[in-house]
């Protein structure tokens, strides 16, 4: 059981404590370790399913799809969810406030905002990808297309035809 | 296109997987997705593909005020149908899937979102400070048609637009009034957007809002058309030439919209025999405003009835005729588009159209059907 790591023996100690308080082991694309309370990586119905399918979590899980900054920034969202109650009507606003500067920050820095949506589909963390989808939605909102290609480096590939089609179809009424 | 100045961080190259695109723009509301489909190809397959609302066209509703008085909205061609609580409410209009609604009796409007059962309250305009004193509020039937609701397609803002005025007075005004939805001031309320003096006699025919835009028509003769743009309050008279009525003809007109362009439908009644021809118009584009004619509708029955405002669905046309007691709605496949800009429609006894739907009505003005998206946008945004 002991891997020599650390954080294998913390989650192996607190395993024999407690299920419920157990530690988990994420690996990031970078082989870097992050120790998360079980609550927490339940956050992740990728990570909940293999843990109820009693796979390896003592070994830990190996992330190659996600580097070490977005899966701390992703973990800062988990923890938070996880490990705090929201039972009290101040609980979940302390939560909505925490969700709301959450995003405002990632929507400062859009390409981590992408990481962030990419590593929450991958992870399945249904909040996160909410959250994060819905910030993605209001920045195309209010744009022309002309400014979504250049927002998201499309090139534009429809032809004059295909303009033409796409305006006679809509009938939106 | 001018370089735009946005941080470089703006712009960043991305590559979504086609499930996480899919659930973006699953997000965004209708008229915003709908313009989405001319960003690339793959964001118009997405949509058309991967998109709730894209693979079946704009939905049904009609709104039914029965023997009774108690209103009904039902989505057609599917198995559910909502029914109001409210006695007295009439639609004013849809957008994107919300509905506005008018309480004849309060004067109190409401926007709602009936997929997701959210509604929001929208006080009464104050009455307008020329009229106060001076007439009665005296609402009938038909004041709902002083009202519109409109979405802006740049400032993402649904407002509801009141032009003051009573059909049962020839009173004028000189401001149409506007209330904002979540129009970022604190408290929300009814401003007067003020009206040059011509503008200020109104007929009834509706208020359509299109593109952020509201058109009601002036009485005079020939009747016109005037515009509110909602963005910068911009009134202005539309151009607009419609051929006056011949002799033996009672000619009116209404206003609605087809395809987010703004139609003029002229029915002319012909005073000697039943025949109604009800042509619709619509604006080719709003630039220069040209004028098209798309839909030439001959009724040679005096039992069967254009529906409004949303007078054709698909490639059908609507109709309400009267059957013994009850009032029946029917649709008329138009003849094919593609031969001629336009669709011509002639309806008579012998052939009525394919019944849709049947109910228990005073008379055929108590059906009236509307465009519907279902839409998961949350109202609470606007609050």
């Amino acid at each position: 059981m002991a891997t020599g790591s650390g954080a294998a023996a913390a989650a192996a100690d607190a395993e024999e404590k407690e299920s419920g308080s157990r530690m988990i082991t994420l690996t990031s694309n970078e082989g870097k370790a992050f120790v998360v309370t079980e609550a927490s990586a339940r956050q992740s119905a990728t990570i909940r399913s293999m843990v109820d399918d009693g796979g390896c979590v003592d070994k830990g899980f190996p992330l190659p799809n996600v580097d070490s900054k977005t899966l701390a920034r992703v973990i800062q969202y988990c923890d938070e969810h996880g490990n705090k109650e929201a039972h009290t009507v101040d609980e979940r606003a302390a939560l909505a406030k925490f969700d709301k500067d959450f995003i405002a920050e990632l929507d400062a820095d859009k390409a981590f905002l992408y990481d962030v949506t990419m590593a929450a589909n991958y992870l399945h963390i249904q909040g996160l990808f909410a959250l994060t989808t819905q910030c993605i939605a209001d920045t195309i909102k209010g744009k022309t297309p002309e400014e979504i290609r250049t927002a998201f480096g499309i090139e534009y590939d429809l032809t004059a035809q295909d303009e033409e089609e796409i305006k006679e179809e809509d009938t939106h009424a | 296109m001018p370089p735009r100045k946005a941080p470089a961080v703006e712009n960043v190259g991305v590559d979504f997987p086609t499930d996480v695109l899919a659930d973006i723009l699953s997000q965004l509301p209708t008229s915003s997705r709908r313009r989405c489909r001319l960003v690339c190809r793959r964001w118009r397959d997405t949509i058309d593909k991967r998109t709730p609302e894209r693979d079946v066209r704009t939905k049904m509703l009609t709104f039914v005020k029965g023997l009774d008085n108690e209103a009904s909205a039902y989505v057609v061609d599917e198995a559910r149908a909502g029914t109001g609580a409210s006695c007295s409410v009439d639609v004013i209009g849809t957008r994107n899937g919300l509905i506005c609604v008018l309480d004849g009796g309060t004067g109190a409007v409401t926007v709602a979102n009936p997929a997701t059962r959210e509604s929001l309250p929208v006080p009464p305009p104050p009455p307008p400070p020329r009229q106060a004193g001076l007439l009665p509020c005296s609402p009938d039937a038909r004041t709902h048609e002083a009202y519109g609701f409109a979405f802006h397609p740049t400032t993402l803002r649904y407002a509801v637009v009141h032009v003051p005025c009573y059909f049962n007075k020839s009173g004028t005004f000189d401001a149409v009034q506007v209330y904002t939805l979540g129009g970022g001031a604190p408290r929300p309320s009814w401003r007067s957007v003020p009206t040059p003096g011509a503008s200020g006699r109104f007929q009834p025919g509706g208020v359509a809002c299109v593109d952020g835009v509201a058109y009601w028509i002036t009485a005079g003769t020939p009747a016109g058309v005037m515009s509110l743009d909602l963005k910068d309050n911009r009134v202005a008279p539309v151009k607009w030439s419609p051929e006056t009525p011949g002799r033996g003809c009672r000619c009116s007109y209404r206003l609605t919209e087809m395809r987010g362009r703004l139609c003029v439908a002229v029915t002319v009644e012909e005073t000697e025999k039943p025949t109604t021809r009800v042509e619709v118009w619509w604006m080719e584009s709003t630039r220069n405003q040209r004028w098209t004619r798309r839909y030439n509708i001959m009724l040679e029955t005096p039992k069967q009835h254009v529906m409004w405002p949303l007078f054709a669905h698909g490639e059908n046309v609507l109709t309400v005729a009267q059957v013994f007691k009850e009032y029946n709605l029917h649709k008329h496949k138009v003849s094919d588009k593609r031969s001629s800009q336009c669709s011509m429609v002639k309806i008579w006894k012998k052939k009525p159209g394919v019944e849709i739907m049947n109910y228990g009505v005073a008379d055929h003005t108590g059906i009236s059907t509307f465009a519907y998206m279902e839409t998961s946008e949350p109202l609470e945004i606007y609050k």
